[in-house]
């Protein structure tokens, strides 16, 4: 039989959780050229590969006390890995930051959101994951952190029935 | 037409609101050096009010979606707008009912 | 919480079916006197008295067979952690013991794999449409306003269910009176053609019912989510679930905009709805697996029956699962292939159910004249593709079957297949768990459309690492062996060619599989390998179709030994699992 060609047309195999891995490998490279001037703190934070240094940016602290006033709402696993339903609420007072990161993602801080006065501790955000993570929210109340964990299975899928 | 679309539900001075953005949110490439297109900032307003300022980075997903909630009046004005990393922006009102 | 033995031999003797209870009289059929030792199939075996005032007829998984066909139930499907030895993960003898059947019985032959071959021989081929219809008609004749009741994956699985995107099936469920169904495989038609099919079942009375599928940015319901149907002056509600995990399990940019998931808390609203507009009973229409739908049992209020599918166990009797407020679910599976017609009659009075009666009636061809109208449906849809189907591709000197939760005896040679067509160093083929089973003798190009057709079938041939090769099988097994039933994706393990692997299904996720060789060396995780596949879920592709591969691997061989298909040293589950027979 003669040999044939590989099918190198293909961007994705069965790995939906491995095409992602390229994705995530491109963020955070340093090579960002913004076209305007960010808060510093912003742009480091939201482009760091390092966890710790981004949330010390955003948050003055990479720690948090978990805490079951925090909810967060995530599939088990995920329909798609690139858009991932991801949900935070909580009954803590005086909340004016919920910070949502992936550990597992390149670059780990997803977004950051800052709260006005008028707005209720509760966001929901499509999010994309590499792989198979913890999601993590933190909320700011009264100045102190706060916060709860969820793992989501990215999975490469097929195989069902 | 806007690149934003937006609900709003008002139940017992809460509002709900729920915003698609469509965005292709591509992230950064380390090869070509492209710095990527993608949103790094949304703030969305009340009557005037700042009720959020979200900060983005690339791992948000294309055409990013976002809830969130607020206090609110029937007849006040949402107002939701974007910053890009190109430096584009959009904006998009409306009446809460 | 489980039935004791004597509510359910009570319930055999008054079905007058127990294979273990002797039977005297007339036959129906299984006039081969063979070794002596096959039970024949009673005359009255179809006749179940109408008991209540609330019937429901349910079948599932039906996977485009609308003629007769052999299905092998599996010889393992293990029940792991807390679902060692519990329902419906119980093959061959252990399952008769836990049901108090005899062998050697039509309910043997039905809800076993034992003594396959001669079993198959002596009761004949199993299900049918035309067959089913007489069964259904039979059952409604007694009950009338019976609703019929059909959990999916019936559009897809066949030639001709493919060649006419579906419709054929859908013909076929309004022929047969379906009252409501519900989906997974249909999807793989895409999100116009599966509104297309909804509205014209809809047109027919058939309502498609999916709580769980919405918009992905808006979250508004694509279907209905459940209708309310009045029998004997008792309103019944009939809430849709669909397979969760259909976007991950098949091709989901074929319905980008839908979301799916068990979105139970909105599943509890609709079962709350339902009953606000009066419901007094409440069933859920499953297609969610077996296991898992008794997970859901545990945590819904107010769902009096779940009749599911999906998993493709059958049960020769209802789980009774305990819900939050400490009242019963009953959870009934009715296999595939047409194989089966579950009865079930409830007593409600006062608004409550008293007593249920259930049959999970083996639906046997040669025993059950065939409707003559669906008979008419049936010749009719597959006539266009008689010619292309009846060609006989080859010969085996064995039985073709896929079940287990391991591998199949046609799955091996689906695997060589891929190997042999697409010139690779390995193997995978997904672990499927619908497809026929096919007697030694003649193998037919239907035979190979039936293991292979969907619209997403064409061959792979990728370059892997010997990485990525074991975390396909990790990611693979973490779905089927998973403690969390809520996890359970379906399917069974992916087969494979090429290697050979140790699993221990009680470990976690990245630990369960080891000893990976890859044709005879230990796999390197660096090495790239060249791998065939099929179906894959992630995007269009453009290699030859799986059947072809298929049909082709017969064409060149003429005959195919059919050897014992290989399995992966298991480790961590003892020889006595009652899901484990060798």
């Amino acid at each position: 039989m003669a040999t044939q060609e590989i099918d190198t047309q293909r961007r994705k195999f069965l790995t939906g959780a491995l095409a992602l891995g390229g994705v995530s490998t491109a963020i955070g490279l340093g090579v960002l050229a913004p076209s305007r001037a960010l808060a510093k703190w912003q742009e480091e934070a939201i482009m760091t590969t390092s966890l710790d240094d981004g949330l010390n940016q955003v948050l003055g602290s990479s720690t948090y006390q978990e805490s079951d006033q925090v909810q967060l709402d995530a599939p088990e696993v995920a329909e798609n890995g690139a858009t991932v339903p991801v949900s935070v609420e909580t009954s803590l007072p005086n909340v004016d930051n919920i910070t949502l990161y992936v550990p597992e993602n390149n670059a780990p801080i997803s977004a950051v959101f800052e709260l006005g006065s008028r707005a209720r501790p509760s966001i929901s955000q499509r999010i994309q994951m590499a792989d198979t993570s913890e999601v993590v929210a933190v909320v700011k109340s009264n100045g102190q952190l706060y916060g709860t964990s969820r793992k989501v299975q990215v999975t490469v899928g097929g195989c069902g029935g | 037409m806007s690149s934003i679309r937006a609900r709003a539900t008002l139940t017992d001075g809460i509002a709900q609101v729920r915003a698609l953005i469509s965005h292709p949110m591509e992230a950064p490439d380390e090869e070509s050096g492209q710095p990527g297109h993608f949103i790094e900032e949304v703030t969305a307003e009340i009557g005037g009010e700042t009720i959020l300022h979200a900060h983005w980075g690339p791992s948000i997903s294309p055409n990013p979606l976002i809830e969130f909630s607020a206090e609110a009046e029937a007849g006040e004005n949402l107002r939701i707008s974007y910053t890009d990393n190109q430096g584009e922006t959009d904006s998009y009102e409306m009446e809460i009912s | 919480m489980r039935l004791s033995r004597r509510d359910f031999l009570e319930l055999m003797l008054a079905a007058g079916a127990a294979g273990g209870l002797g039977h005297s009289g007339k036959t129906l059929a299984g006039s081969r006197s063979g070794s002596g030792e096959w039970r024949e199939i009673p005359q009255d075996f179809y006749d179940v008295p109408r008991k209540g005032n609330v019937h429901l007829l349910h079948f599932s998984d039906l996977h485009g067979q609308l003629k007769p066909v052999h299905f092998r139930e599996p010889n393992v499907n293990l029940g792991i952690h807390d679902f060692k030895g519990e329902p419906p993960l119980l093959v061959g003898k252990a399952l008769l013991r836990h049901y108090g059947l005899d062998r050697f019985t039509p309910e043997a032959h039905a809800f076993t794999y034992l003594d396959f071959r001669e079993a198959a021989e002596y009761y004949g081929r199993v299900g049918g449409a035309a067959h089913l219809a007489t069964a259904v008609k039979r059952a409604r004749a007694e009950r009338p306003g019976a609703l019929l009741l059909d959990s999916g994956d019936t559009w897809h699985g066949s030639g001709p269910a493919l060649w006419t995107e579906g419709q054929a099936m859908a013909d076929f469920q309004k022929q047969l009176g379906v009252d409501a169904c519900t989906g997974h495989w249909e999807f793989i038609y895409g999100d116009k053609r599966v509104q297309e099919l909804v509205e014209d079942l809809q047109g027919a009375g058939t309502r498609f019912l999916a709580q769980n599928v919405v918009d992905r940015d808006w979250l508004d319901p694509i279907f209905d989510a459940y209708t309310l149907h009045e029998q004997n002056g008792v309103p019944v509600a009939v809430v849709g679930q669909a397979f969760p995990f259909t976007p991950i399990a098949n091709p989901g940019y074929m319905f980008p905009q839908w979301s799916m998931g068990h979105r139970l808390e909105r599943l509890q609203e609709q079962i709350d709805k339902a009953r606000s507009d009066g419901a007094q009973v409440v069933v859920l229409l499953s297609h969610a697996g077996m296991l898992t739908d008794m997970a859901y049992a545990r945590q819904l209020r107010g769902v009096d029956a779940i009749l599911g599918g999906h998993t493709h166990d059958p049960v020769p009797y209802p789980e009774k699962v305990t819900d939050p407020d400490g009242e019963p679910t009953l959870v009934v599976n009715s296999g595939s292939n047409g194989k089966f017609l579950s009865v079930l009659d409830l007593e409600v009075r006062g608004g409550r159910i008293r007593d249920f009666h259930y049959r999970n009636l083996p639906i046997f061809a040669n025993a059950l004249e065939p409707e003559p109208e669906m008979q008419s449906l049936v010749d009719r849809v597959h006539e266009p593709y008689q010619d292309r189907l009846s060609e006989v591709v080859g010969e085996v000197d064995g039985v073709l079957y896929r079940r287990g939760n391991f591998n199949g005896t046609f799955d091996e040679i689906l695997a060589r297949a891929l190997i042999e067509g697409r010139d690779a160093e390995v193997a995978f083929t997904p672990g499927f768990r619908w497809g026929p089973t096919v007697l030694p003798g003649k193998v037919t190009f239907e035979d190979c459309m039936n293991q292979t057709c969907s619209t997403y079938s064409e061959t792979t041939r990728d370059e892997m690492t010997g990485e990525q090769i074991k975390n396909i099988l990790e990611d693979v097994a973490n779905s089927i062996f998973n403690e969390d039933p809520m996890l359970h994706r379906g399917g069974d393990m992916v087969r494979t060619a090429g290697m050979r692997y140790a699993i221990d299904p009680t470990r976690k996720m990245g630990e369960r599989i080891s000893e990976l060789e890859i044709n005879g060396e230990p796999m390197r995780p660096k090495r790239k390998y060249v791998v065939a596949s099929w179906a894959d879920v992630n995007e269009p592709q453009d290699g030859p179709q799986a059947w072809d591969v298929l049909a082709d691997y017969f064409r060149n061989h003429g005959a195919v030994s059919v050897d014992e298909p290989y399995l992966p040293q298991l480790k961590g589950v003892s020889r006595d699992n009652p899901g484990l027979a060798s």
